[in-house]
């Protein structure tokens, strides 16, 4: 592939720049600039993606990448990926499990009662998905008091402040394989070392957890469309605040650090195994997990974990099932930059197509 | 009394220009040198899957550390350190500092005591908000079975 420098190009491309600050703030003296808390609070879907697709926890930047690219979920990322990159990674923690997220939301699909019992959160699950026109025009006041009527009379006595796993039921009852891993082996760590297929799971997960929701989400529709045969039943999804701990630097003890927004989503899929006379057969199962609030890709990788397992052990028979067509096609920041790209001079590579166009047409006349 | 490993938690809740102007009150009177030059950057966040138990990573965060001495004129040395979810080594001093002075007493500790009761509130005001979401959205099923007995009935 061939570039041509560009002679001239350097004051259209300011201009360009100084176009797009414009544009960012046309509205002139009827607008005001959007504040990182708007974004935080009131674009809390979007911020979400950004979290877990730019790859860094960092609510504020999430944001300020929101803002300086106009709300483009690609650009945005790019940005918050590109300022992780620039930032020294000083430690690593040890790993933590969800048991003790300090949850907003936990629904299960696979049984109706589960312990501690479900609950909706905030969720569009329920609503119908019609224009609410009262917010075209939504005044300050309005918009204060729902705020403010929502926090008169806050309870939870009957709310314990941990939950139990569901998948942990099925495991009681044999229906699902126990895990004995012991953690021992090394997660991969996919930042720092180059994918070369076969790659362990924790490769996996930690490319489908960065990974571009909608990439996700297309593959793991193929597969529940009949281009693969996970056929999930949601065991449960939960939202909620993961108290992050490091050690203390005197004392050596687990200390709370500070509190991560995630996601996280077990599906339970067909069972397996019995084929020989000592096993049972026991259900199958997928994981997923992302930064943010964002159900679409916790489950969706969820799906994606369990199809890549299958095709791990059973070789892959259908694109869903693919580690390397999986995990090398849903990162947002590499697949967006290799199809916009395309929208840069490429005048010498395409000259040559050209040439050798003209060439074969000539080559044909004569023949002719 | 709170217990150290929630200091942390408790202080990154109250006003960083409060928690500045009480440590610069402490750091009056003491010799502060640093055990490990305060460092920013990120931190790598290692989870453990709930299907099988393999660790993974999920993303890194930011991430701020100091470990320090406060050395008193009689010559006795007072340590304390922090991590926090931070950009700002030098906050994260500032609470390293608050660390030392509570953990050993040191005068002054009862600012951050109170500071640290004060982020607790606050803490648990959260938490309250955040379990009520969950109490005011629990699914009554019992309801279902009843209404479903009704209709039997009828």
């Amino acid at each position: 592939m061939a570039y041509v420098a560009i002679q001239g190009g350097q004051r259209a491309i300011e201009e360009a720049a100084r176009l797009s600050e414009y544009l960012r703030t046309e509205q002139g003296i009827e607008g005001r600039p959007v504040s990182l808390d708007d974004i935080k609070y009131q674009l809390r879907g979007l911020h979400s993606r950004i979290l877990s697709e730019g790859g860094l926890y960092h609510p504020d930047l999430a944001a300020l990448a929101i803002k300086q690219s106009m709300g483009d979920p690609l650009e945005a990322s790019f940005a918050l990926r590109a300022y992780r990159s620039t930032r020294p990674r000083r430690m690593e923690t040890a790993a933590h499990d969800t048991s003790r997220m300090r949850l907003v939301r936990r629904i299960s699909a696979a049984f109706k009662d589960i312990p501690g019992g479900q609950m909706l959160g905030a969720t569009p699950d329920y609503s119908l998905r019609l224009l609410r026109f009262d917010l075209m025009d939504e005044s300050p006041e309005a918009f204060q008091e729902i705020a403010g009527t929502w926090m008169e009379n806050l309870n939870a006595d009957d709310v314990p402040d941990t939950f139990p796993k569901v998948l942990d039921l099925l495991m009681e009852e044999g229906l699902l394989a126990s895990s004995d891993n012991d953690g021992s082996e090394e997660a991969f760590d996919i930042t720092r070392q180059p994918m070369i297929f076969p790659v362990p799971r924790s490769a996996a997960l930690q490319s489908m957890a960065r990974g571009e929701t909608g990439s996700l989400l297309m593959i793991a529709y193929s597969n529940m469309r009949g281009y693969g045969d996970v056929h999930p039943t949601v065991g449960e999804v939960r939202v909620g605040y993961l108290p992050v701990e490091l050690p203390h630097p005197v004392t050596g003890t687990p200390v709370e650090i500070g509190e991560v927004l995630m996601t996280e989503c077990e599906v339970v899929a067909m069972y397996e195994g019995g084929d020989d006379a000592q096993a049972q057969p026991r259900f199958t199962v997928g994981y997923g997990a992302c930064f943010g609030h964002n159900e679409v890709k916790a489950i969706a990788m969820a799906i994606l974990d369990r199809a890549l397992q299958k095709g791990m052990q059973d070789g892959a028979a259908n694109p869903s099932e693919d580690p390397e067509f999986v995990l090398l096609h849903i990162d947002g920041i590499d697949s967006m930059g290799f199809c916009t790209h395309y929208k840069m001079p490429h005048y010498v590579t395409f000259q040559s197509d050209m040439d050798r166009l003209r060439t074969t047409q000539s080559k044909k006349e004569r023949d002719l | 009394m709170v217990p150290r490993n929630l200091w942390v938690h408790a202080l990154s809740a109250i006003p960083e220009n409060d928690l500045k102007a009480a440590a610069d009150q402490l750091k009056v009177g003491y010799d502060i040198r640093h055990r490990a030059l305060p460092e920013e950057g990120l931190g790598l966040l290692k989870m453990k899957d709930g299907a099988f138990g393999d660790h993974y990573y999920i993303g890194e965060f930011p991430v701020a550390s100091a470990h320090v001495e406060l050395h008193d004129q009689k010559g006795r040395v007072f340590e304390g350190g922090t991590h926090v979810m931070h950009d700002s080594a030098a906050y994260a001093a500032d609470l390293a500092v608050c660390d030392a002075v509570l953990a050993n007493r040191l005068p002054g500790w009862e600012t951050i005591a109170e500071l640290v009761e004060a982020g607790m509130q606050r803490r648990g005001e959260e938490h309250l908000k955040r379990k009520t979401m969950l109490a005011r959205t629990k699914v009554n099923f019992d309801l279902l079975s009843t209404v479903r007995e009704k209709e039997n009935e009828d």
